[in-house]
């Protein structure tokens, strides 16, 4: 195809497109806050950067640290135009189809039937920005590593007391444009943003042979993700994405969010910033403007009619019998269903009837749900409620969420509360209180809860699944929780945890115990020391280190940990963990094992581990990984990244013995050469990973590996 | 055996010559055949709630569909997807919406799953996305809602809607 109608070309027509060559002339060279004061003040158009981060759902880095972490947003481009993997960036946790894809991610969401096709973000960010700007032109977001996971941005309205009612205003694939670092802008109207999207008339040349359409089976693995997103979602190059605001809300705002799709990216997202340009004082013309949300342009649900359906049958859709009507109703996503039951009596009386909300998935609707939804609409529908998740969901007060459980009680199998940031203790309590049936529980990244908060939770006897990912849960909670359900859990979730204070006894208790355990995510647990990892699985150590670990704590705590070990008969030792037959996934990531820990650990239970992550686990040597490949039979995934030992040999050897593997990260592995890997690529069918500080690239036509 | 052919009667009395394998995709004509020992060569199976039109309309389906896996048994479990519709069941589906919700009946009393699930699907995807104003020109529903009873049920619904 010789013209692309989606796709203009508007070489420095940037200004004409946002017309603003009245007031400003020049933003692409200053990356500072820049000010054109015009002479009264009226037409001051700022450019922005983050001041703080207000919530996130995840981030690659540890807490307090500056690597990897979502505050990197706060800060003028710092990396831009390079391309690569930056510890300055925003990174989330995970990326593409891999974690997704895993047995312990698809027992999350298996009992969530309801189709919600419209809600595909997987993680999100809400900015906030220095000053209101009353009048916003653009948001411009510096994309530095595997661009074109951007789904969704929301602004924020700030009513009367304090509280942000989010408006969206823009979705993936509705227009936006992107800038290269030449300056040259695309109007992508399509979505599409591939090199032979952009430079159609260009012969594409490929960086380096680690380019190939083989070095990837992602293909393979994103058939079943449902996403609005190509694979790979766009051209590998460093680039501004610049979201059109002007006219698109008429409000003062100073906060942001964005949501991402990032299912179908190559390798972890980075973000450098997120500039809001705007005017950021009150212009006449804005006041007078009605404030009211009629005037958010909505592009995204215009329906067309089609055909006029001609009715020779006296049969219609009110006159269904009950039960069929529940069959097409079960196939409606939610806000589909919720429309439906708004046309007439009938259908009212019976859309909503309350096994339509068994399984009720309200993180689609995060933005929505307020204690007036609670109160006026869920807690008439909500009587056979088993699994429900309110992922994301802003503030629901104490009451409100008291009669939903209440309503719910004994019904309910799972609970997701991802970011709730407004739980506190009172709320975990009324948990505990109505459902003890929860198997599968997520608190994850629920930060306002404090140590103690947890507490109740030990009281909980049915857990299968347990995410507490960077949340401030301790052994207090874990040791008796762990013990109370030792036959139970099968997934845990203990990533970025970093006030487990006795980490070591958790995870032994959890070997020793738990021999249906089929997944462990440790990955940045805080408080894993070499000779505890010893402790963990039979090898020789340290006892009187292992006290002093014990001894280093409070006398509070030391009582306490006492206490508990005594009532959980916390084992001394451990001699073997082969019981744990069942594990399949384990992830490792910066908990930094020592040498000959893998080893042991997959000779005792490598025989159904599927995933394997050691990424910047330094220590682990070639010994540990050619153990890996002679008794890990089944592995589908191992990260590597980060090692400076593991030799080619070694990974011969992996790619040899482990006829399943999918997924290989090698990134920064410096006995690993580009050239060898570009071998295996054609030798092998495996997903090589293998990501590189920012760099540059001088023609601009040609694609980042 | 295959091949072997069953007579089937709709409503209005006529008769079609049906191969018994695709006939038994009907767990309801399967189990009369099966369980209660029914002839396949001389019998009629008498079907009082399908017009010839529709049974003629069901029949090509289930032609068409006589290959097909069996479909899993526990689907309990699994997302609810529309979009996985052939494309030769789409065609098969652009009808009126009286001789649609007529199939969705048959293929309820036929207890044809397959055919059940795409037709509430087709039905599906005509109401997803929709306001409920378009709904109601869609499927020639009559509001009966007083105004305030629909501004009750609106501001009852608002959180399912995009700020």
């Amino acid at each position: 195809m010789l013209t692309f109608t989606g796709l203009y070309l508007l070489r420095n027509q940037l200004m004409n497109l946002l017309n603003l060559t009245e007031t400003i002339e020049d933003t692409s060279e200053n990356n500072d806050i820049i000010e054109y004061e015009t002479s009264k003040t009226i037409n001051t158009i700022k450019e922005l950067i983050p001041i703080a981060i207000r919530d996130f759902s995840s981030q690659y880095g540890s807490n307090g640290s500056d690597s990897y972490v979502v505050s990197n947003v706060c800060s003028n481009p710092e990396i831009y135009p390079l391309y690569g993997d930056s510890t300055h960036a925003l990174v989330f946790r995970t990326y593409g189809p891999w974690w997704i894809n895993m047995p312990s991610y698809k027992e999350t969401i298996k009992n969530f039937t309801r189709w919600e096709n419209h809600f595909t973000s997987r993680d999100f960010i809400d900015i906030e920005f220095k000053d209101f700007t009353y009048e916003c032109l653009s948001l411009n977001i510096y994309e530095t590593y595997n661009p074109g996971s951007l789904e969704v941005v929301y602004v924020g309205k700030e009513d009367e007391y304090g509280n942000l009612i989010w408006h969206r205003i823009w979705t993936f694939p509705e227009p936006f444009s992107i800038i290269l670092k030449n300056d040259e802008e695309f109007f992508i109207e399509n979505g599409r943003q591939s090199m032979k999207d952009l430079f159609p008339n260009h012969i594409i040349t490929k960086s380096s042979i680690l380019h190939s359409s083989r070095l990837n089976t992602d293909n393979k693995q994103i058939l079943n993700i449902h996403t609005r997103h190509r694979y790979p979602p766009a051209a590998c190059l460093p680039r501004i994405v610049k979201i059109p605001l002007k006219d698109k809300f008429s409000f003062p705002t100073r906060f942001i969010r964005l949501e991402f799709d990032h299912s179908t990216v190559n390798y972890y997202s980075e973000i450098d910033t997120v500039i809001l340009y705007g005017k950021t004082l009150l212009n006449n013309s804005i006041l007078n403007e009605d404030h009211n949300k009629s005037t958010i342009l909505s592009s995204s649900e215009t329906i067309i009619e089609n055909q006029n359906e001609e009715i020779n049958s006296s049969m219609d859709l009110t006159k269904l019998p009950f039960d069929i009507l529940f069959l097409i109703c079960s196939y409606l996503d939610l806000r589909s269903l919720v429309r439906l039951s708004s046309t007439c009596h009938s259908l009212h009386n019976q859309c909503l009837y309350p096994l339509q909300f068994q399984s009720l998935n309200l993180q689609p609707y995060w933005n929505g749900i307020t204690n007036f939804a609670i109160e006026n609409f869920f807690l008439y529908h909500c009587t056979q409620t088993r699994y429900l998740s309110l992922a994301w969901t802003k503030s629901i007060q104490y009451s409100s969420f008291n009669q939903l459980l209440n309503i719910c009680s004994f019904n309910i199998i799972q609970l997701n509360l991802a970011c709730c940031q407004y739980l506190n203790g009172q709320y975990i309590k009324i948990i505990v209180n109505y459902c003890p049936n929860i198997e599968i529980l997520n608190l994850e990244n629920c930060i306002s809860l404090n140590n103690l908060d947890f507490i109740p939770l030990k009281y909980l006897n049915r857990i299968r699944s347990l995410n507490v990912y960077r949340t401030k849960i301790d052994y207090r909670t874990l040791l008796p929780l762990i013990d109370n359900n030792k036959k139970n859990l099968e997934n845990i979730n203990l990533g970025s945890c970093q006030k487990l204070s006795d980490t070591i006894g958790i995870i032994k208790l959890l070997f020793f115990r738990c021999t249906n355990l089929r997944s462990i995510d440790l990955w940045r647990t805080y408080g894993l020391t070499q000779n505890g990892f010893l402790s963990l699985i039979g090898l020789q150590f340290d006892v009187g280190e292992e006290k002093r670990r014990i001894l280093n704590l409070s006398k509070d705590e030391q009582e306490e940990l006492a206490l508990i070990y005594s009532i959980v008969h916390m084992p001394m030792e451990i001699n073997s963990i082969i019981h744990m037959k069942y594990l399949s996934e384990i992830d490792l990531g910066w908990t930094d094992p020592p040498s000959g820990f893998i080893k042991n650990f997959v000779q005792q239970i490598g025989h159904s581990l599927i995933k394997l992550f050691l990424s910047a686990c330094r220590r682990v040597n070639n010994d540990d990984i050619i153990a890996v490949s002679e008794h890990c039979p089944q592995l589908r995934q191992l990260d590597l990244l980060g090692s400076s030992i593991i030799i080619e040999t070694t990974i011969e050897s992996i790619l040899k013995r482990c006829l399943y593997l999918e997924f290989l990260d090698l990134s920064f592995c410096d006995k690993i050469s580009n050239e060898t890997i570009s071998i295996w690529i054609y030798q092998y069918k495996n997903c090589f990973k293998r990501s590189y500080s920012p760099r540059m690239n001088d023609n601009i036509y040609t694609e980042f590996a | 055996m295959a091949g072997h052919k069953i007579k089937l009667q709709s409503s209005d009395g006529d008769t079609f010559d049906v191969e018994v394998e695709i006939a038994k995709q009907s767990a309801t004509i399967k189990t009369m055949l099966e369980d209660l020992g029914m002839d396949e060569e001389e019998d009629v199976i008498p079907l009082p709630n399908v017009n010839s039109a529709i049974l003629k309309k069901v029949i090509q389906w289930a032609t068409h569909h006589k290959d097909d896996p069996p479909p899993p048994e526990d689907d309990e479990n699994r997302e609810k997807n529309t979009n996985d519709i052939s494309s030769w069941d789409q065609d098969f589906l652009k009808v009126d919406q009286g001789t649609l919700f007529e199939l969705i009946l048959a293929a309820n009393y036929l207890d044809i799953k397959g055919l059940l699930d795409v037709t509430c699907k087709t039905v599906a995807n005509m109401i997803k996305g929709k306001t409920p104003e378009e709904i109601r020109r869609t499927f020639n529903i009559k509001n009966d809602f007083t105004p305030q009873e629909e501004e009750q049920i609106k501001k009852e619904n608002e959180w399912c809607e995009e700020k």
